[in-house]
């Protein structure tokens, strides 16, 4: 009798042990921040797909994209998978957002001097990391085909380099332009745009190949569908207000195929020291 | 136990006592308010420290947040012991979900106060935990641990300030109050000094007026009492004068009709003895003889009885053992007559003039030589409570205790048909009472009477002579007046 009990107890246990998967963020923002957008959303998606998706934030885009080479993670928010140095560790695109698609972008103070791009010859740029591909990839890109050479400054993430422009330490910055966007409206900010990239869709989720198909496939699934459930559109909608989104919320399905113009821009940038 | 300390307080003078119920009192409460208000303190201490945990409990987890949500332990050890440097923070650790703690080093304040006075009075650290929750995600908790080991430092050496202040005016308290008492109290000595001086009988003793009005006014009534007394004093002195000056000069000019009358009774005898008398007239002639001759006695005996209260020779100390030797051989014929046997004990030495004493011994013996039947007398002495203290016992019938004190007034016989004016041991107490001292009878163990005497001890009072019973003295011839 007590060999069934301790059998059936046994069961009971596997039942209830969940997976944990590592859930790695770019940090464009704070790690709190980060953390208050991400972290119900994983947990709505986690419990959804029956297992455990554990947020991972590093402290600099740096250190994340080096985890990110490494493939710490299991799934992925990042762009910057597809740089030729990641590819060892082949992430693939299952998700992106719904929002369109985002654009890197020079901007200023509103009530800035500067008007041209020609005027930042010479001067620093504020970017948001070195491994920032829209905030500093692209715009760098585009200034070096212009001839016009910059000293770039980094602020470590988006927001970063963004309280920095605010505050007037830099006079121009290079910026995803939703995050500048949701920013300037979360702060009360004017700015002006000097110069803006062609579209690249936002951050994708990426699922690392170690991970089971079928969870791979339960998670973009679930997250897919989070706005046409009504917990999960208010999960989406709460995390948005903190970070200032605006709609579409949510993420749909996708492909590596989305994301060639990332592949592009690496084969033919100028900027070498993207990291 | 409350009886003893009552005896205890009683006997304390009243300078000790108003020093002790002061300074008890300021004891008592300055100590109170001492430890109320260090306990006050303790009390807005904790409360302070409450409220700052709270602060810290409020923003602490948003600083530290960004670290915890990354994961970077490292930063996070590193923010801790930053924190704990803050003043009042003795500790802050963290501890995730899977158990891993992160702590800061302990950040002790040296304590100066002891372990008591923090225990006693509250000053005890507080704890404050706080949950780090982002975007509904639990990442463990903070610990805060907050200390007022400073304040409790601060209140300790604040209340020894207090304290040293406190003996301080104690200190004061007991000088002051010494100090006013000494010199307002003085002039209770000079009332004490007058009493004594009209308990001696200086009756002109007079005091100056001096000190607090109470006291003033108090001197100011015992004058008039000295004087009140001093005037009555007076006033009986010269009435007992003038009683004594004419009892002497109606007991001197009776003795004369009565000596004459024995005399002129005798001669009578004399002449008639020759013839032949009827015998009713024989037995008036006789009964005139013995009647003369018993005004006499009497008249003498009231003259012996108004000098008893005057000394006869220069007031001093009397050998008791010499006067009584004295005494025998005056009343040796007497006591041979009588068959009687005494005997005698060291007497103590007496502050009475020796005639007086010899008196005292003679009447009381004559007394114990008159009872029918008294063969035994003893006379005995002792020192008894500072007093010398005597006893004359015979073993004769004794005096019924209804006469005991009878017989010590004027005139008081036991029987009429007895010898004696029935003025001797009125006489005895009269001495003894103008010295100081006085009379009683009991009764003699076994049967007789005992006169007991008590007078003021002379200086050396005992004289341990051998005066051990003399039982083979001749027995005296009686003396003829």
């Amino acid at each position: 009798m007590k060999f069934v009990l301790f059998a059936l107890a046994l069961v009971g246990c596997a039942a209830q042990a969940v997976d944990t998967y590592s859930f790695g963020v770019l940090p464009q923002r704070s790690a709190v921040l980060t953390a208050r957008y991400w972290n119900p959303i994983l947990d709505y998606a986690g419990r959804r797909a029956g297992v455990r998706l554990l947020l991972k934030v590093a402290r600099t885009a740096p250190e994340s994209n080096a985890a990110i080479e490494r493939g710490e993670f299991d799934f992925v928010y990042s762009n910057t998978i597809f740089r030729p140095s990641m590819a060892a560790a082949d992430y693939q695109v299952i998700l992106r957002p719904r929002d369109a698609a985002i654009t890197g972008q020079i901007v200023t103070l509103a009530d800035s001097p500067i008007r041209s791009l020609h005027e930042l010859r010479g001067r620093e740029v504020g970017f948001p990391s070195i491994a920032a591909f829209v905030g500093y990839a692209v715009p760098m890109d585009h200034l070096l085909h212009l001839g016009v050479q910059v000293t770039p400054v980094f602020g470590g993430n988006q927001e970063g380099i963004m309280a920095q422009l605010k505050a007037g330490k830099v006079i121009a910055a290079g910026v995803n332009d939703q995050v500048m966007r949701d920013f300037a409206a979360r702060v009360g900010m004017q700015y002006h745009v000097l110069w803006e990239s062609p579209p690249y869709l936002n951050l994708p989720i990426a699922v690392h190949p170690r991970v089971p198909g079928e969870v791979a496939r339960a998670v973009r699934a679930t997250i897919d569908g989070m706005e046409l459930d009504a917990e999960g559109f208010k999960v989406l909608q709460a995390s948005a207000q903190v970070v200032g989104q605006k709609p579409p919320y949510g993420f749909q399905i996708s492909t590596p195929a989305d994301y060639h113009n990332y592949r592009d821009f690496y084969r033919n940038t100028l900027v070498k020291d993207i990291q | 136990m409350w009886s003893a300390w009552n005896t205890f307080w009683d006997r304390l003078p009243f300078l000790v006592r108003l020093l002790v119920t002061a300074s008890f009192a300021l004891l008592v409460a300055g100590s109170s308010m001492l430890l109320l208000s260090a306990r006050q303190e303790a009390r807005d201490a904790q409360a302070d420290l409450r409220e700052e945990l709270g602060h810290e409990m409020e923003f602490l987890p948003l600083s530290l947040a960004d670290v915890i949500v990354i994961g970077d332990y490292s930063s996070l050890q590193q923010a801790l012991e930053h924190f704990v440097a803050r003043r009042h923070v003795f500790r802050a650790e963290f501890r995730d979900r899977f158990g891993t703690r992160l702590a800061s080093q302990d950040h002790p304040l040296s304590p100066l106060c002891p372990a008591w006075f923090e225990e006693g009075l509250g000053f005890s650290p507080i704890t404050g935990r706080t949950p780090i929750s982002v975007g509904g995600r639990d990442y463990g908790e903070l610990i805060v641990t907050m200390t007022v080991q400073d304040q409790a430092n601060r209140a300790w050496t604040l209340l020894l300030r207090h304290v040293l202040i406190l003996l301080l005016a104690l200190t004061l308290d007991f000088l002051g109050i010494w100090l006013v008492l000494r010199n307002g109290l003085a002039p209770l000595d000079h009332l004490e000094q007058g009493a004594n001086a009209l308990a001696k009988g200086r009756l002109d003793a007079r005091l100056a007026e001096e000190g607090s009005p109470e006291l003033r006014h108090l001197i100011s009534t015992f004058n008039r009492m000295a004087e009140a007394t001093q005037s009555a004093q007076e006033g009986l002195a010269r009435s007992n004068a003038e009683l004594q000056r004419f009892a002497e000069i109606a007991a001197h000019h009776l003795q004369e009709p009565a000596r004459r009358l024995a005399s002129y009774a005798q001669r009578l005898q004399v002449l008639l003895s020759g013839q032949t008398l009827d015998e009713e007239v024989q037995a008036s002639l006789n009964f005139i003889q013995e009647q003369a001759r018993r005004q006499q006695s009497l008249v003498r005996d009231v003259q012996r009885y108004l000098a008893a209260g005057q000394a006869c020779a220069e007031p001093g100390v009397a050998d008791a053992d010499l006067v009584l030797r004295d005494v025998l051989q005056h009343l040796r014929a007497r006591i041979e007559q009588a068959g009687a046997h005494v005997t005698l004990g060291p007497l103590p030495r007496v502050r009475l003039d020796p005639p007086r004493l010899a008196e005292i011994f003679t009447l009381l013996l004559e007394n114990s030589l008159h009872q029918p039947g008294s063969r035994e007398i003893a006379v005995r002495g002792e020192v008894r409570a500072g007093k010398a203290y005597f006893q004359v016992s015979d073993d004769g019938p004794g005096i019924a205790p209804e006469y005991r004190e009878r017989v010590f007034r004027v005139f008081e016989r036991l029987s009429s048909s007895g010898l004696g004016t029935g003025v001797g041991l009125a006489i005895v107490r009269r001495i003894l009472e103008s010295a100081g001292g006085r009379a009683w009878i009991e009764e003699t163990p076994g049967g007789g009477c005992t006169v007991n005497f008590e007078l003021p001890l002379g200086d050396n009072h005992m004289n341990y002579a051998n005066l051990a019973a003399m039982p083979h003295l001749p027995a005296p011839r009686e003396q003829t007046p």
